[in-house]
């Protein structure tokens, strides 16, 4: 058994970095945090019986524990079946802007985020659950319909291989259109920088909501932007169709950084107030944080 | 380089640096120029941060900026050490002024007082009064000395060539003149362009040691003092006249006033006396002073005498000369700080023996004086030391009168104008003539040819200067009349006082010629006759002197053509040799005046007939020989040589053997009896200070007249300030500070500014 510094050190994006393809970095990131877990509280809690409930009119008889009823001459439901089957969906942001990367990170914000999402993707296959893959800039680029079959992985890391970054993000209206698209109530997993205006972003995750799906935000973003640390004159060029400029980094560091702490508490707040997983994340952080998040989130979808 | 950089700062070519000023500027240019290219996702965050606080970089940066370019500008104008002497050029209003400094350049001033002369300290202030000015200011330099000299006359603006010429001015041997340094004041502000209002106010500082010869106002006359006090007040009305008093009240000096031979000249006949006269200047008696006597620069004698406070004291020395030609005799009384007048030179042309021209205008005439002159020494094997020559009166213009010591007209009856103009030119040359009357004088001729006109006649305008009084009329009234000495007081007669047997009262003179004494002349009588007319009149006329005897010594002068008796009886008087002897020795030694002369006075000569030379060469004490023009007249070369700034022993030389020829010619026409003294073909002069300079007394600071300002801050020697630490603003050291404070708040700020967000 593989000790805790090597499984860790598959979690580290540096070490993931000098790994090739997409689903060789996912393997290794969910074997090394499976393997580096003393011992799983998940193990097997998609096939045990969760619970009954009552019957409430309108529900489907095909659920009824008729056992139960049988013996109580009540009606519940079993509810396990329906449960265990999760559906997660990941919405992948592969906006221009995620093309960025600093340089102190060993990945893009893109590639990392890939790296998130291809891990998910391969956990929750693991855990023969269904996901699906949505990948979108200005608009929806792809859409991969969710699946628990083995060889689905296949499709989702050849979607997102292809995905390129390029263009504009406009994430609250593409929001809107997928939550209206995603039927079945999920765990929808966006990966994004978020690079957008705020309020539309929070109405597309409050749509999310009001669909009734569970949602965490990784919030993906590069340490340099949540540092600043350039020193000398610098010119920024402008991802997404904005302007280039020229300017002296440090005299406008803290400015900047009061910017971005603004911004920042903004979708950690929005997120907070709609019950919504905020996970700010930088593509210099060991990917288990990742893993941990989702799947707290899918135990307390779970019980 | 304009004179305005120049007099602003010390270093203007280290402006030259200034455009380094603009580096930081062009630095900052260049570093956004220079700069490192990314790809920035977050640019909305970035714009807003720029939009928020573009306001506040830009003006850090200019801040930055500003004191890093200050910086800079404080460096260099450091380097260029900028000329301000104080805070008062920053302020507008102040009207540049014009300092007009006067140097009191009389040897005086070389007193050292601390290791200092007076002058020195002088210059020191005046240096100072020069860093003190503000630029824009001009500035005069007045030398006070005889003639107030006009260093620097118009106005300049330029400080540091003025301080230099300052350091140039070197102290004069010579006095000062008060007046002629308040005119020559006058002259530079009319020089200096006043009228196009350049300068409103001229500031005039008299550096000067007081001495009370100079500044006194007793035995000035009134008009002097007059003249003085209303140029004071124009002065006064356009700015200050500030006197600076220099130099320490207690002062001892001693000096050698004089130095004279006891007899007029020196020959190779017998012994020399030389009379030197030491004045004790200081409160205290000197004891125990050497006198050493020099000759030809080998000391000779010494004598140690004792001078009363404020006294003068006599010294003789007796040297006997065994060569004829110019020698030098030098007193030298050495030991105190002003040495310049402890040492006083005379030259002296030594003669084999004195050529007397005796011209007898009847028969017997020059008896007695031939009788006197030679006195039968030759008899005794004992050389005399004057030859006497006797020609008759129509021999005087063959004559070179330049040959003879001194000159008898014996009973002459009248002269012509061109033999008054020779008498003239003889005695202006250092001549001495004796005028004999007699019962041949005709009085108008005399009185037409040899007597100085009055301006009030100019019909009469033709005399030459050669009588010292006017020939009246003849007097007889069959009486006998007696000298009337009048208490002895010319020297002339010191040998007759207090011997009553002598003869002198009781020689009897039965006529003469009344001689009047023109007023206001400089004529002096030294015998009267108990009438109370002049019998012997005496008149410096030039370098030379002209005696006047109104009756006759000789037998020659009847009193009438019936009555055979002499107009005197002089000539068998028993003391007429020394009488007759006192004469000639009273009218010669012109000659040695010719050769001694004051600092400052021209020497001038004759050249000797066999001299034809178009320049003499004269070498003066301080060296460097100079070749001066001579100028050729018809009869005679003369020469003039004006430049004796400095006392000692002039040299002049001449080449007479170029002309070989001449100097045969003169072999043979003067019988080898004259001009011997000039045959090596140089004279010697000499030069010495005006001892009045000698009294370092000064005056009272308290009893200067009103005109003046007394300046009391730079009163003491002591108490100058040491040009830098005081007297010039430590411009540039202040700004130096500025660079020090500006480099702390550079770092500062740059730290700042640069830090603050890390």
């Amino acid at each position: 058994m593989p000790t805790v510094e090597a499984n860790q050190k598959y979690l580290d994006p540096q070490t993931l970095a000098k790994i090739e393809g997409l689903e060789l970095r996912a393997r290794r990131i969910v074997e090394g945090y499976v393997a580096g877990l003393h011992r799983s509280p998940y193990q097997g809690f998609s096939i045990e019986f969760a619970e009954h409930r009552e019957y409430a009119p309108g529900d489907d008889l095909r659920h009824v524990d008729w056992k139960v009823f049988g013996r109580t001459d009540k009606v519940y439901l079993k509810q396990y079946e329906e449960e265990t089957n999760l559906l997660s969906y990941l919405l992948l942001d592969t906006s221009e802007s995620m093309h960025y990367q600093g340089e102190r990170s060993p990945l893009s914000k893109l590639e990392y985020a890939k790296c998130i999402a291809a891990s998910l993707g391969y956990l929750v296959l693991q855990q023969h659950d269904s996901v699906g893959l949505a990948t979108f800039d200005s608009q929806v680029r792809s859409m991969v319909r969710a699946s628990g079959q083995p060889s689905h992985m296949h499709q989702l890391l050849h979607v997102m291989e292809q995905s390129q970054a390029e263009k504009k993000t406009s994430i609250g209206p593409i929001f809107h259109d997928l939550a209206e698209r995603l039927k079945k109530r999920a765990v929808v997993v966006i990966l994004s920088d978020l690079f957008d205006d705020i309020t539309s972003i929070m109405t597309g995750i409050k749509h999310f909501k009001h669909r009734r799906h569970d949602v965490i935000v990784f919030h993906v973003i590069d340490p340099d932007e949540r540092d600043f640390p350039f020193v000398k004159t610098t010119k920024f060029r402008g991802l997404e169709q904005l302007p280039e400029v020229v300017t002296d980094p440090r005299q406008l560091r803290k400015a900047y950084l009061k910017e971005f702490e603004k911004f920042t508490q903004a979708i950690s707040q929005g997120c907070r107030s709609q019950y919504v997983d905020y996970v700010p994340i930088t593509t210099d952080q060991p990917l288990d944080i990742a893993l941990t998040s989702y799947l707290t989130r899918r135990a307390a979808h779970t019980f | 380089m304009s004179a305005w950089l120049t007099s602003l700062f010390a270093n203007p070519w280290m402006l030259l640096w200034l455009p380094t000023i603009a580096a930081p500027l062009v630095i900052h240019l260049w570093y956004r120029r220079k700069y490192r290219e990314v790809q920035w996702a977050a640019m909305e965050y970035l714009l807003a941060a720029i939009i928020k606080s573009s306001r506040r970089m830009r003006i850090e940066q200019l801040l930055l900026l500003l004191v890093r370019t200050l910086l800079l500008l404080l460096v260099v104008l450091a380097l260029a050490e900028p000329l301000l002497r104080s805070a008062t050029p920053l302020l507008v209003g102040e009207e540049p002024t014009h300092h007009i400094i006067v140097i009191d350049g009389s040897y005086s001033m070389g007193y050292p007082s601390s290791g200092k002369s007076a002058f020195d300290v002088a210059k020191e202030h005046a240096k100072q009064i020069v860093r003190q000015g503000n630029p824009g200011d001009g500035y005069s330099l007045i030398l006070m000395v005889d003639e107030a000299q006009q260093v620097v006359g118009q106005a300049t603006v330029n400080q540091e060539d003025f301080l230099q010429e300052i350091e140039k001015l070197t102290i004069r041997e010579e006095g000062a003149n008060v007046d002629a340094a308040l005119r020559a004041v006058e002259e530079v502000i009319a020089k200096s362009p006043a009228k196009s209002g350049r300068w409103k106010r001229h500031e005039i500082s008299v550096f000067s040691d007081l001495a009370k010869n100079t500044w006194s106002r007793e035995g000035k006359s009134d008009a002097v003092l007059r003249d003085r006090d209303e140029r004071l007040e124009r002065l006064g009305q356009n700015g200050v006249v500030e006197v600076v008093p220099i130099g320490s009240s207690e002062k001892e000096n001693l000096a050698v006033t004089n130095v004279e031979l006891a007899d007029s000249l020196a020959t190779t006949a017998g012994p020399v006396t030389i009379t030197a006269v030491l004045h004790n200047f200081s409160d205290g008696r000197i004891v125990q002073q050497p006198v050493a006597l020099w000759v030809d620069n080998h000391r000779v004698d010494q004598h140690l005498i004792d001078i009363p406070s404020g006294e003068d004291v006599s010294v003789s020395f007796q040297h006997r000369f065994h060569l004829p030609g110019d020698h030098v005799f030098g007193i030298h009384a050495d030991g105190d700080l002003l040495a310049i007048d402890n040492r006083r030179r005379l030259a002296v042309p030594v003669k084999e023996h004195i050529n007397a021209l005796l011209v007898s205008g009847k028969r017997g005439a020059t008896l007695p004086l031939q009788a006197a002159l030679d006195g039968g020494d030759l008899s005794h094997g004992i050389s005399s030391e004057i030859r006497p020559e006797v020609v008759s009166e129509s021999k005087l213009l063959e004559r070179d009168l330049e040959n003879y010591d001194c000159l008898f007209l014996c009973n002459v009856g009248q002269l012509t104008l061109q033999e008054a103009q020779r008498l003239s030119e003889y005695l202006a040359a250092g001549g001495g003539l004796v005028t004999i009357l007699g019962d041949q004088t005709v009085l108008e001729q005399y009185n037409r040819h040899l007597l100085k006109p009055k301006k009030a006649q100019p019909g009469e305008g033709v005399g030459k200067d050669v009588l010292p009084a006017r020939l009246e009329e003849m007097v007889y009234d069959d009486q006998y009349h007696f000298i009337d000495p009048r208490g002895y007081k010319h020297p002339l007669l010191s040998k007759w006082k207090g011997n009553p047997r002598t003869g002198l009262l009781t020689v009897p003179v039965i006529k003469y010629i009344r001689l009047k004494v023109p007023e206001a002349s400089e004529a002096e009588v030294v015998l009267w006759l108990d009438t109370g007319d002049p019998l012997l009149v005496l008149k410096e006329v030039g370098r030379g002197r002209s005696l006047l005897l109104a009756t006759d010594p000789s037998d020659s002068s009847h009193i009438n053509s019936d009555d055979s008796r002499p107009w005197s009886l002089i000539a068998s008087w028993l003391n007429a040799q020394p009488f007759l002897e006192g004469l000639w020795k009273e009218v010669i030694g012109g000659q040695i005046n010719q050769r001694n002369v004051l600092v400052g006075e021209a020497l001038t000569a004759r050249l000797p007939p066999s001299v034809a030379l178009e320049t003499i060469e004269v070498s003066p004490p301080d060296g460097q020989a100079r070749s001066q023009p001579v100028n050729p007249n018809s009869q005679y070369t003369t020469w003039a040589f004006f430049e004796t700034p400095v006392s000692g022993v002039y040299r002049v030389s001449f080449d007479e053997g170029r002309d070989s020829s001449q100097e045969n010619r003169l072999a043979v026409t003067d019988s080898g009896t004259q001009a011997t003294d000039r045959k090596d073909g140089t004279m010697l002069f000499a030069v010495n200070v005006d001892t009045r300079e000698s009294d370092l007394k000064a005056l009272n600071p308290a009893d200067l007249s009103e005109g003046w300002n007394l300046s009391g801050d730079r009163e003491a020697t002591g108490s100058l300030q040491s040009p830098t630490s005081a007297a010039a603003f430590p411009f540039h050291a202040l700004l130096l500070w500025a660079v020090l404070a500006l480099l702390f708040t550079e770092t500062f700020l740059a730290w700042w500014i640069g830090n603050r967000f890390a």
